[in-house]
């Protein structure tokens, strides 16, 4: 197969050019609603929980609890990056467009991924600042007089723990790429499902685990309750430790290339 | 150009549709596929796009197989399909943003055929009704000048005077490069424009055959009476008497009857391939 089969920048060029132009609109909108969203619930949570962004022993909570809330929307609109394939029509003209399977991956995950973890940092932390600047000129009565901690994104990093913070990224990186290709399984409501398949997953993951404990470890533990002996592999990393590393960190590969085969066998 | 050999499809827990199936066509001309409900013709238009893998034998469409959905394959077919879609957007937006990937698109050609079809580039396509979106559909497949064009079923929801108005376009634009393709049911838009009949049924190819060949073998008429005429290979009762088929005996030529010529194909009356 030859490289331009696979990619070639000026037809990737064309087709993202060709996508923006004719979604600009709901891509815009979509912007909108996330920048207003996100200000207007920082600005009601501070009203009504003031004490939660001001900074005691530990970072502001106010700001991870929605930082970490507000990711549901990222994940939605991640989760939306193939939707269309549900209807037949769509898919029609999606397969038909003159570019290569590749690029047709490339362009949502370049759009919706990248571009939009990029935005939603950048709209996290301006509305951060303007919900502040907003409490700063309310009446002191209504914040009870407290001063609101400016934002700073290491006041997350800090809130997830600054030792576990590659892995939780990692792990948040794999459930976006899952929610990202998952539409390509579903054809209907494939968010839902998508969701649905994964707590079925996790269900299934640790009844087994269960299962597992209470073969080997009788009397260790009740109901869905689980055991598991880990031994030290190096230095400080246990055997979990690389077991969660390793499933954080490389699931979203095989997502990607699990989604990529999945997307050039698409069919009517 | 298009060769299928020995095509074998089949939908999960269905019968097979077809088996061992063998077409040729070539390009510069315009091939009417025709056949009953569910014989299988979008079925071969899909797969001739490579919107359905082919599951046994050979398919090559402009020398690729059309199920590894290659670019460069991809940017010489355009298809108006039965059903579609459009984007919430003006016809010059959406011209704009798609036009680019077909490499011979033809913006001129397109702006001639938007204003035979009386459609304004500023008009919102999801403001349209069925028809004008077809025929605006039909002006960009045409207007992308692909060498392959597949049309299922484009006179659906066209209006009398665009059927002829389509007509009058497809054999005005279409080139001795492009190959195009038109399913349908509705033979009599399209039996003044085709080189081409190919009849499908019962997942095999039951006829094909070019139009100079078939006016050299048979002579359609219309009849008051079946009386005293000799070797009717095919007839029908229809308000002026009868519609019949008759042999070419001599050098005469009749205008082609392609409802007349179908049903006598798939009632087995004409003997074909």
């Amino acid at each position: 197969m030859k490289f331009n089969d696979f990619f070639n920048m000026k037809r990737f060029g064309l087709l993202v050019k060709h996508d923006l132009m004719i979604n600009q609109n709901k891509y815009l909108l979509k912007m909108l609603v996330l920048f207003l969203g996100l200000y207007a619930i920082m600005v009601l949570l501070m009203f009504d929980g003031p004490q939660q962004f001001i900074h005691r022993q530990t970072a502001p909570q106010g700001y991870i609890m929605i930082f970490v809330f507000s990711l549901i929307a990222l994940g939605v609109f991640i989760g939306g990056s193939f939707s269309d394939l549900g209807s037949k029509v769509k898919r029609t003209s999606f397969i038909l467009l003159p570019a290569s399977t590749f690029e047709k991956m490339l362009h949502p995950f370049l759009l919706r991924v990248v571009l939009g973890i990029v935005c939603y940092l950048l709209f996290f932390w301006v509305d951060a600042q303007l919900a502040r600047l907003t409490m700063a000129n309310a009446p002191s009565i209504l914040i009870q007089g407290l001063v609101i901690e400016p934002f700073h994104y290491s006041q997350i990093i800090d809130g997830m723990g600054r030792d576990d913070f590659a892995m939780i990224v990692f792990l948040l990186f794999s459930f976006g790429m899952y929610l990202f290709t998952m539409p390509l399984f579903f054809k209907k409501q494939a968010l839902l499902k998508a969701i649905f398949v994964f707590f079925i997953a996790l269900f299934t993951y640790i009844c087994f685990f269960s299962l597992m404990s209470h073969l080997f470890h009788p009397g260790n533990n009740d109901g869905l309750g689980f055991t598991i002996p880990d031994f030290k592999v190096y230095k400080e990393l246990t055997s979990f430790d690389l077991l969660f590393d390793s499933i954080a960190g490389l699931s979203w590969m095989f997502f990607l290339v699990f989604g990529y085969f999945k997307l050039k066998e698409l069919k009517l | 150009m298009i060769e299928i050999k020995n095509l074998v499809f089949q939908y999960r827990k269905k019968k097979p549709l077809f088996e061992d199936l063998s077409l040729r066509m070539e390009n510069g001309s315009i091939v009417g596929l025709l056949g009953k409900n569910g014989a299988g013709k979008s079925t071969l238009l899909n797969l001739m796009a490579g919107l359905i893998p082919l599951q046994k034998g050979n398919m090559i469409v402009n020398g690729f197989e059309p199920s590894k959905r290659q670019p460069i394959f991809l940017a010489d077919v355009c298809m108006v399909p039965e059903e579609f879609a459009f984007p919430s957007t003006t016809i010059d937006s959406y011209t704009k943003a798609t036009s680019p990937l077909y490499p011979s698109f033809d913006n001129k050609k397109l702006d001639r055929i938007l204003v035979e079809f009386e459609l304004d580039r500023t008009s919102k396509l999801n403001q349209l009704s069925h028809g004008q979106r077809k025929k605006f559909l039909i002006a960009f497949t045409l207007a992308s000048n692909c060498k392959l064009l597949i049309l299922d079923e484009p006179t659906n929801g066209l209006d009398i005077p665009s059927k002829s108005l389509f007509r009058k376009i497809l054999v005005g634009s279409v080139t001795e490069e492009q190959l195009v393709i038109i399913s349908t049911h509705q033979v009599k838009d399209i039996d003044t424009i085709i080189d081409k009949v190919v009849v499908v049924d019962n997942g095999k190819i039951l006829f094909d055959q070019t139009m100079e060949t078939i006016n050299k073998q048979w002579y359609f008429e219309t009849v008051p009476s079946l009386k005293g005429l000799d070797g009717v290979l095919y007839h029908e009762n229809s308000m002026a008497g009868y519609k019949v088929i008759l042999p070419v005996t001599d050098e005469r030529e009749s205008p082609l009857d392609l409802e007349l010529l179908f049903n006598s194909i798939i009632n087995h009356s004409i003997q074909t391939n």
